[in-house]
């Protein structure tokens, strides 16, 4: 109930003591963990890459299954959003499924797997294809949102470290790692520096599609529910992989494979093993447009 | 393309949803009635809810007849249930010494003052598995000698106030009252205040406190030692709440915990050896080993004073939905990351080729 | 008698139903991550409250800490009473509603968080006497720089004066500590500068000339 009316009488009954929270759900979160959400959110786009602790709800997909996500989208969401949920890419992974039915069964909004249909685009583990703008908010799914959890593993040195921008040993890893293995060998989920200030994780997305988010058009917000930390990097920002001035970042090369059903060779690729080798791209709607084109 | 097959996505969930549904719900035997749980399987329902932080033994019987017996699938179900709920009230702090007990022991002493009731415990029963019809064994205790001893009886004594008054206690208690850390609202992280610890351990996962116990008592990295239990209580507790209107307090319901002191001897260099110190360990339901590995845990976590990564551990990785949810994660796609670590390999590879 | 009525209806405009707390939120969101580029709030709500209020009834919820600076202690009640927020000294508040944009304390006076924990700084609302709009003169214009932007925005605030936006915007921080603001007209139209803006309040800049 809300209590627009102009009567203020005694209440009587629980939800009235409660006051204005209403009993309708919107988005299968109640409305206090939705504006505690948004708090940490507005924080995050200040600081950005700095990870913002927050509240986190348990939801009804599992933690480390996007349950991060999941909050970050259904704060955000509204009645005039169209959402679009990928997972590796691909709009009918089950676990994006999953996720994609419980935002509209809680919400009501239309669904898409077309970016330029879509305001709302959560992903897993990767970066539509195709561009993006002001008009979209792209929420990553974050399994590890610690970018130096491989070199620290005491949360107190590691909070020392990002408060003091003290990243030397992150560095001296990457050196190490390029001696040891004549390459940097990190794969996915490649530490940048974001606005200068703070190392993140950019979750498992590709190095493909690192340079997508430096001076992106978009906001991208990242939501780590098991964790409890989401973060943000603003649109026109700078986010630099980590490298040295004569090592420059590598994405990954696919040694002039194509997609074997649209031909290209200018999206992520994946390939199914086999006799012989067959390719084909991880974004699945970008594919497929390419072909009815 | 496995499971992600073009457009099958919701028809292979729904596939899966319906499958669960069919075996769970038409099994050839009976369905499992609710008070079937609360009844006769009290303790796994109490460690369901102790585990979920919410006491509801109807909605927690109703999530383990959902979740196939599975405590964490339970588990779950009850929190994710939680969060749609909004937060009406916080129920006004009351003292430990107003449970009801139904059992209360003190292996430190062997006359403590107060009652020592050895309750409802199979502790002491010979674990013979019984195999026939026969497993309801009537032998001959009247229904009136039953009741008198289901009794809840008031605690009077405890034995921490006991040493205090022999002057063997450490004095730790404060005078400030801080608000209690919020776990539900704000993730703890070390260096957090005892209540984020205390409440973290008591929302814990029964065997992650458990093993974390045993692991430190006899893992490779561990140093501690085993208390000596000053209480073991189980009892029923008041939930009250203060009257929006006049003020006072109000009482609307009850629930049952589980609350263990820890006797510790202090034996470091800096500390005070003429005397012990105390651990507390409290859940909901009956759940003694939960209490009482979280009271050992309470003084080793003190004890160790942030020179180890105890506190890390019992904050950050007991939580049975985070921990089973990011293992069993793997089983998600990850062919994107994995191809791009076939590439790496391959990067290294033509590396170590081309220089040789 | 009259009195409880008066109080009940402007209690009762306060409470932003879900969706209406939505739509101020992506609005709150977007021009953080846009500074300088203008925004309006709903007409509904610029109709029914004090502009200057409406992030802090869209956002607060149960215990947290706000203050409302410089206006009657009765309407920092109301947004306690539609938010379950908890009025505060504006030293320690999360969010401010600050009515007179000249008030000694903007920016420096409220929280600009830690090292370790720089999202424990203030976000403010701030009202000032003029309207943003894309006008091609104005009385007042602000030129923005930073994340979010991308070369600069140059923002114009018709009705303000220059020295007011002037005074708003010293800064004397190290991001990622430092204050953010929503800077709101008197018709609801308002722009987002966060603590990582480079902003100068420039002569005004008359979209005609170069």
């Amino acid at each position: 109930m809300t209590l627009d009316t102009a009567s203020h009488t005694s209440p009587t009954t629980i939800a009235q003591l409660v006051g204005h929270r209403t009993t309708e759900t919107f988005a299968l979160l109640d409305e206090e963990s939705k504006r505690e959400i948004r708090r940490a959110l507005l924080q995050a786009v200040c600081i950005p890459g700095y990870q913002v602790p927050f509240g986190s709800r348990e939801m009804p997909v599992a933690r480390g299954w996007g349950s991060g996500g999941l909050q970050v989208t259904l704060a955000c969401v509204g009645v005039d959003d169209a959402v679009k949920v990928i997972d590796q890419g691909d709009d009918e992974g089950v676990n994006a499924v999953n996720l994609r039915r419980l935002v509209t069964m809680s919400t009501g909004i239309d669904e898409t797997t077309e970016v330029d249909e879509a305001t709302l685009i959560q992903s897993r583990h990767r970066i539509p294809e195709d561009d993006m703008n002001e008009n979209h908010i792209l929420i990553l799914q974050v399994p590890v949102p610690e970018p130096l959890r491989g070199i620290e593993r005491d949360i107190r040195e590691l909070a020392r470290m990002h408060a003091e921008a003290d990243y030397s040993r992150m560095w001296v890893s990457l050196y190490e790692d390029k001696v040891r293995n004549g390459v940097i060998t990190q794969s996915t989920g490649y530490p940048c520096l974001v606005a200068s200030r703070y190392i993140v994780a950019t979750t498992p997305i590709p190095r493909w599609d690192i340079p997508r988010l430096h001076q992106s058009k978009f906001l991208t917000l990242f939501g780590a529910g098991r964790e409890k930390r989401v973060y943000a990097i603003p649109p026109y920002t700078d986010v630099e992989p980590l490298t040295f001035e004569d090592v420059p970042f590598e994405v990954e090369s696919a040694d002039g494979a194509t997609c074997r059903l649209c031909g290209s060779s200018e999206s992520f690729l994946v390939e199914t093993p086999g006799k012989q080798e067959s390719w084909s791209c991880s974004d699945t709607a970008w594919c497929r447009r390419r072909r009815n084109a | 393309m496995g499971y992600a097959a073009a457009r099958g996505g919701l028809n292979a969930i729904l596939t899966a949803e319906n499958l669960v549904r069919r075996l769970r719900d038409f099994d050839p035997s009976d369905r499992i009635e609710l008070d079937q749980f609360t009844g006769r399987l009290r303790l796994l329902v109490d460690r369901v809810m102790g585990e979920s932080g919410l006491w509801a033994p109807e909605l927690a019987a109703m999530a383990l007849r959902q979740g196939e017996g599975d405590i964490i699938e339970a588990v779950h179900l009850l929190r994710a249930y939680k969060s749609t709920l909004g937060r009406l009230d916080t129920a006004i702090p009351v003292h430990a010494n107003d449970m009801q007990l139904v059992r209360r022991v003190v292996p430190a002493f062997r006359e403590p003052g107060g009652p020592q009731i050895l309750g409802r415990s199979t502790d002491y029963t010979a674990r013979m598995l019984r195999t026939t019809d026969h497993d309801i064994i009537d032998n001959g205790a009247s229904t009136s000698a039953i009741e008198g001893v289901l009794k809840t009886r008031p605690s009077n004594s405890r034995m921490s106030d006991v040493l205090r008054d022999m002057d063997l206690l450490v004095d730790r208690r404060r005078t400030d009252d801080p608000e209690p850390f919020d776990i539900t609202r704000t993730p703890a992280k070390p260096p957090a205040p005892r209540s984020a610890l205390l409440s973290s351990m008591a929302r814990a996962e029964t065997g992650a406190l458990v093993n974390q116990w045993y692991r430190n008592i006899l893992g490779p990295d561990g140093y501690l030692h085993e208390v000596t239990l000053g209480e073991v209580r189980h009892g029923k507790l008041p939930i009250n709440v203060r009257h929006p209107m006049t003020g006072g307090s109000v009482n609307i319901g009850s629930f049952r915990a589980t609350e263990v002191e820890a006797i510790e001897d202090l034996n470091g260099s800096e500390e005070d050896r003429t005397r012990f110190d105390v651990g507390y360990g409290f859940c909901f339901g009956h759940n003694e080993r939960k209490a009482i590995a979280m009271a050992n845990l309470d003084i080793a976590c003190y004890r160790d004073g942030a020179k180890s990564g105890l506190e890390q551990s019992l904050l950050m990785t007991t939580d049975g939905l985070d921990s089973a949810g990011f293992l069993e994660h793997l089983k998600l796609p990850h062919y994107v990351t994995f191809r791009s670590m076939v590439e790496r390999k391959v990067a290294v590879r033509r590396v170590a080729d081309g220089s040789k | 008698m009259p009195d409880t009525h008066l109080e009940a209806s402007q209690l009762s405009a306060r409470f932003l139903d879900l969706h209406q707390s939505q739509i101020v939120f992506r609005l709150l969101l977007d021009a953080l991550s846009q500074p300088g580029r203008i925004f309006h709030l709903p007409a509904q709500l610029v109709a029914r409250v004090p502009v200057v209020e409406v992030p802090l009834l869209a956002l607060l919820g149960y215990d947290t800490p706000f203050s409302l600076v410089a206006a009657d202690h009765s309407r920092e009640q109301l947004i306690a009473r539609a938010t379950s927020g908890r009025i505060v000294e504006s030293s320690e508040a999360a969010y401010l509603a600050v009515c007179d944009s000249r008030n000694e304390l903007l920016p420096m006076g409220f929280s600009l968080g830690t090292p370790m924990r720089p999202d424990t700084a203030a976000q403010v609302s701030v009202q000032v006497n003029g309207i943003f709009s894309a006008a091609t003169a104005s009385t007042a214009t602000l030129h923005v720089s930073g994340p979010g932007v991308e070369s600069t925005n140059h923002v114009m605030c018709d009705g303000a004066t220059q020295g007011e936006l002037e005074f708003l915007l010293r800064r004397d921080w190290a991001a990622p500590r430092g204050l953010d603001m929503w800077i709101i007209g008197v018709d609801g139209s308002f722009i987002g500068i966060p603590r990582t803006s480079r902003v100068t309040a420039g002569p005004s800049w008359n979209k005609g000339v170069s």
